[in-house]
């Protein structure tokens, strides 16, 4: 790997960028493999990653169908933070949100962490309360939370409209000001580029159609690119969890939804932080490019379509307007949909399967991107020392049977609900 | 937009429906479950790609209960039928 740096670009400048080297390989499968990740997402090549950096494990291949970084990990709104109530949640949304922070200079990649603030807003007396609740639990874990009062909100986003004439009148806010953003599709790159330079194997194009397991144990992939041997595989494949489990006849507490999200044209910089309206599930931000980016809830019915319909449009465009009336002109550029592997209680499972060598790491609901590489560096451990690291320990894919779930909103088994 | 056709309102636009689970998962009348059947039903779903019956409700609507037999990955929807056995049919 050539080491991104000034002088590199200075040299490849005088040269008209003609001559950057490919950010990563393109090898041709092996036979076989000492672990084999499917999913070539922010969440499996971090995987393969510190699998290598961490363990020092490189015979490691990472099969990808499409292209890398072409599922939820670019179709997300690049938002990161961990502002959870549940302590398990917590501790692997932090660990996450302080990895985000030294994470381009690890990877010697802009990833362009932008710790801008999230902040939660807060439309009546019983959603403050709650919000206070979530700021002290926060608090005491030693994560950053500050409840804003309506003033404090005005002041922090003058765009916003708080005014007591809406709809919707804000009175107050729960602010995270290490949360933020990140660039997706750069953290895809960055570690596909990273993992490739320590040995890893990245085959794009590579669908796998069938597992191969003898006596309960796991031997390897049918993939449309020929047979691949391995006697560990991961499975992290969000979006289609549920899919690569069926293949190993493992059913999952997991149920396929539709997200959608949407991006304005680009206009100059007016909105600096990241602002999530609970009441209606709404959260908007402005990316590096000058879109403004908008997201919501689901459509609420089961899709393995990543295509949204027109009306969920609709829906975010009237409440992203309830909060910035002065986004009214804004054209809208670029829709988009992903599909969301809804677990039964919110939470991801991470875990080993019933089938010996055979793990799973999915289930993230619409929050997985901002846990990329702390679920990369966990589930590593878990690959590499076949053990459960304790921050990992409650996600077990068999916490329901046991009543054990991790349910953040308290709404029972109904996954379009979380 | 997805078209479903209520029983008694006719074909209406899908939002004035709501999606309410797999109709997969609903338990026979009479038959007593044990604990790991209760479980798997109220845990797992199948979640393959393709047909579903899946229980909705025409809530702006008649705010009747249906099986609606539908593709999640076209979006496609064969029909629907009040809740009952008779919706539990083979899929297409």
């Amino acid at each position: 790997m050539k080491k991104y740096s000034v002088f590199n670009l200075l040299r490849h400048a005088w040269t008209g960028n003609r001559n950057w080297p490919a950010a990563w390989r393109e090898p041709a499968p092996r036979a076989a493999y000492q672990a084999i990740i499917i999913g070539g997402g922010g969440h499996g090549l971090a995987t393969a990653y510190y699998l290598a950096r961490n363990h020092g494990i490189t015979d490691v291949a990472v099969l990808e169908k499409g292209w890398i970084g072409g599922g939820n990990t670019g179709r997300n709104t690049t938002i990161v933070r961990s502002n959870y109530l549940l302590e398990e949640n917590s501790r692997l949304y932090e660990f996450s949100l302080q990895l985000w922070a030294g994470l381009s200079a690890e990877l010697n990649f802009n990833v362009m962490y932008s710790p801008r603030g999230n902040l939660w807003l807060g439309h009546s007396d019983g959603h403050m309360n709650s919000l206070a609740r979530l700021g002290n639990a926060m608090g005491v874990r030693g994560i950053d939370a500050e409840l804003l009062s309506r003033k404090e909100v005005q002041e922090f986003v003058p765009i916003l409209n708080c005014g007591a004439g809406t709809r919707f009148p804000v009175q107050g806010g729960l602010l995270q000001r290490r949360g933020g953003t990140v660039r997706h599709d750069a953290v895809a790159w960055g570690y596909a580029r990273a993992a490739d330079t320590l040995g890893v194997d990245i085959l794009q194009n590579c669908e796998v159609t069938g597992m191969q397991i003898e006596q309960g144990k796991i031997r390897g992939v049918v993939t449309s690119r020929g047979v691949i041997r391995a006697n560990q595989v991961a499975i992290v494949t969000a979006g289609h969890s549920s899919h690569l489990a069926a293949m190993a006849g493992i059913k999952l507490p997991v149920e396929s939804h539709l997200l959608q999200a949407m991006v304005s044209e680009p206009v100059k910089p007016v909105l600096h932080t990241v602002v999530m309206a609970n009441a209606f599930d709404c959260y908007v931000s402005q990316t590096d490019k000058g879109e403004i980016i908008m997201g919501a809830d689901l459509d609420f019915y089961p899709s393995y379509s990543q295509r949204g319909n027109l009306p969920r449009i609709e829906d975010i465009a009237r409440y992203t307007l309830t909060m910035f009336p002065c986004f009214s002109r804004l054209r809208l550029m670029r829709t988009w949909g992903g599909i969301n592997d809804m677990t039964m209680d919110g939470s991801p499972i991470i875990g080993p399967t019933a089938i010996q060598g055979l793990y799973i790491n999915g289930g993230w609901c619409y929050g997985g991107f901002k846990a990329t590489p702390g679920s990369g560096w966990l589930f590593a451990e878990m690959l590499a020392r076949d053990t459960v690291p304790e921050i990992l320990a409650p996600f077990n894919p068999a916490r329901f049977q046991a009543g054990a779930t991790i349910d953040e909103r308290g709404t029972g088994p109904w996954p379009h609900r979380h | 937009m997805q078209l479903i056709p209520c029983p008694w309102c006719g074909p209406r636009a899908h939002i004035e429906f709501r999606y309410h689970c797999d109709a997969g998962g609903v338990p026979q009348r009479g038959h007593v479950e044990t604990d790991t059947e209760w479980q798997d039903r109220t845990w797992l779903r199948a979640n393959h790609i393709g047909w579903h019956h899946e229980i909705w409700q025409h809530t702006d609507g008649c705010r009747g209960w249906i099986v609606v037999t539908r593709n999640n990955l076209t979006h496609a929807v064969a029909k629907s039928v009040p809740v009952g056995p008779a919706g539990l049919e083979p899929a297409p």
